[in-house]
């Protein structure tokens, strides 16, 4: 297992030009650095279901995605005390879930590089007999095509992006944030991001052309 | 600009965030070259489609797990400080209330209660023991070398009492009565005095108060050693120079008695008695003759107020002053 990043790591960034920024949740955060829970609450409703969107397309698991959620909410409480307001608190947020879910993505691929995934190798039945694991009974991916699923294997090939372009995807064409943005949340220049963009759409274009042809 | 340098911006292009000559050169570029222009139509449309998915609902626990989770956590870890001192505008004020009303109250405990636990008790008192056993010739040297040890100890709040009475007082002079203890004639007050320690025991004048005062003499009133020698004319007609003083007033005043007169009053001053008598006129000679008989009287001839039936005179008894060497 990789060494995992601190969720609530971002807090510093910025250090050598500590810019303050105009955020619209600056009251809501002082308030909740004076330990007021009723403002926490506000920007708990104003701001989880954002997060548990960017959560859901890094993992592609809704519950460990609310189970992501909550703990980043949780960690941010705890370290409100830590944000300077160099960035925006969404900002902020967005950093901590990312950094969350791809703790959560590491220890998912862990547990799954010890599940066996059968393909055409015998599995074991209940009663201790071997048989040939049966096809699947869901819909093909021509089915699926047929049907017309295309928002499905979009997904997928999101998902099979490597998590430092997926989340670049998911900032700007699912999330809609400047590369600005991106790159604060990121920790990286906005050079940077638009080269991973670039790649990221150009692997998604490649995968959907693959799965669609010509419905691309 | 080639068809790699095109492609490479067609994502930028896309979001409008090329430069303006850059933004130029794709669209001049694009005007011209089909397989660019495909490869920007399939671009736009992979970015709409990964546009077009939905976004996701939280669950409708999802807020109330976090804050329960916050609250829980919250509860756990607040630390010994946030409890004690935040808000800080509310409690600082109140703690620091609080340490100053108890140091004051150390403050004014500790100042009267140390003095009483670390003062012996009484430390005159047993060095005036020490002393009685001692004759006064031997006082005499002791007093002087006794005397510093008693002054560094730390008065109790009850003999500071004293010391305020003796500012009113005047002290009795030191009347050193040499010699074995006389009779008495009275059983309470004479019997008294036999008890008293010499006066030269004392070590300070607080010490000869205390005994005073432990023994019920009346010493508001005690004049001076040269008082007594030159007492007040309005109220003396005659004074009485004794050994014995109480004995020596019951012996006055059964000399009026048997005169025919009568005693009006008798009050104790100092180290002496003040009598106050009636006698009838003409009897105040022969009074005095009686006088002479129990010590000597001054002024040897004056004679006393004088009245029509009867008279009135003053005695003033006083302990007779030791011969000087």
């Amino acid at each position: 297992m990789g060494k995992e990043t601190n969720p609530a790591a971002g807090l510093s960034y910025n250090k050598e030009e500590p810019v303050q920024v105009i955020d619209e949740d600056g009251v809501l955060v002082g308030r909740c650095r004076n330990g007021d829970l009723d403002a926490f609450e506000q920007l708990v409703v104003k701001h989880q279901k954002r997060m548990l969107n960017i959560a859901y397309r890094m993992l592609g698991d809704y519950a460990e995605a609310c189970e992501a959620v909550q703990d980043v909410f949780v960690s941010v409480w705890k370290n409100i005390r830590d944000f300077r307001g160099e960035s925006k608190f969404s900002t902020w947020l967005t950093t901590i879930t990312l950094n969350q879910a791809k703790n959560r993505l590491k220890q998912m691929r862990s547990r799954n590089s010890r599940i066996v995934l059968s393909l055409d190798e015998p599995v074991e039945t209940v009663d201790g007999s071997m048989s040939i694991d049966p096809p699947s009974s869901g819909p093909s991916p021509l089915e699926r095509l047929e049907a017309g699923d295309v928002r499905t294997k979009v997904r997928e090939c999101i998902a099979a992006l490597e998590p430092e372009y997926r989340e670049v995807i998911i900032l700007r064409d699912l999330q809609d944030l400047s590369y600005e943005e991106i790159g604060s949340a990121l920790k990286v220049r906005a050079g940077t991001v638009k080269s991973r963009l670039f790649r990221a759409r150009e692997a998604v274009k490649e995968c959907l052309k693959k799965a669609l042809g010509d419905v691309l | 600009m080639n068809h790699d340098d095109v492609r490479h911006r067609l994502s930028d292009y896309i979001d409008g965030s090329l430069a303006d000559d850059e933004k130029t050169a794709v669209e001049e570029h694009l005007k011209t070259c089909s397989r660019c222009g495909d490869a920007l139509k399939e671009l736009r449309q992979t970015i709409e489609h990964i546009r077009s998915i939905e976004n996701m609902d939280p669950p409708a626990w999802m807020t109330g797990k976090i804050m329960a989770r916050v609250r829980a956590d919250q509860e756990k870890k607040k630390s010994l400080f946030q409890r004690l001192f935040l808000p800080l505008h509310i409690k600082l004020p109140l703690e620091a209330m609080g340490v100053l009303f108890l140091a004051v109250t150390a403050f004014f405990i500790y100042e009267n209660v140390r003095p009483a636990s670390e003062m012996p008790e009484a430390p005159v008192q047993i060095f005036a023991q020490k002393e009685k056993a001692h004759s006064p010739a031997v006082d005499k040297n002791r007093r002087t070398e006794a005397a510093p040890e008693s002054k560094p100890v730390p008065q109790k709040p009850e003999y500071k009492a004293l010391d305020m009475k003796r500012e009113y007082e005047t002290p009795p002079p030191p009347v050193p009565q040499p010699g074995p203890p006389r009779p008495t004639a009275s059983p309470t007050g004479p019997a008294t005095r036999s008890e008293q320690p010499e006066k030269g025991v004392y070590s300070d004048q607080r010490t000869r108060a205390q005994d005073g005062a432990a023994r019920g003499m009346i010493n508001q009133a005690a004049p001076a050693a040269e008082s007594q020698s030159q007492p007040d004319s309005a109220r003396m007609g005659i004074i009485l120079v004794v050994r014995d003083v109480y004995g020596s007033a019951e012996q006055a005043e059964e000399s009026v008695r048997q005169l025919g007169g009568a005693i009006l009053k008798r009050e104790a001053v100092g180290d002496g008695v003040i009598v106050t008598v009636s006698l009838p006129g003409g009897k105040e000679q022969q009074f005095r003759e009686r006088l002479k008989r129990i010590g000597e009287v001054k002024p040897p001839d004056t004679a006393g107020k004088q009245q029509d039936g009867m008279m009135t005179l003053e005695i003033r008894i006083v302990l007779r002053q030791p011969e000087r060497p």
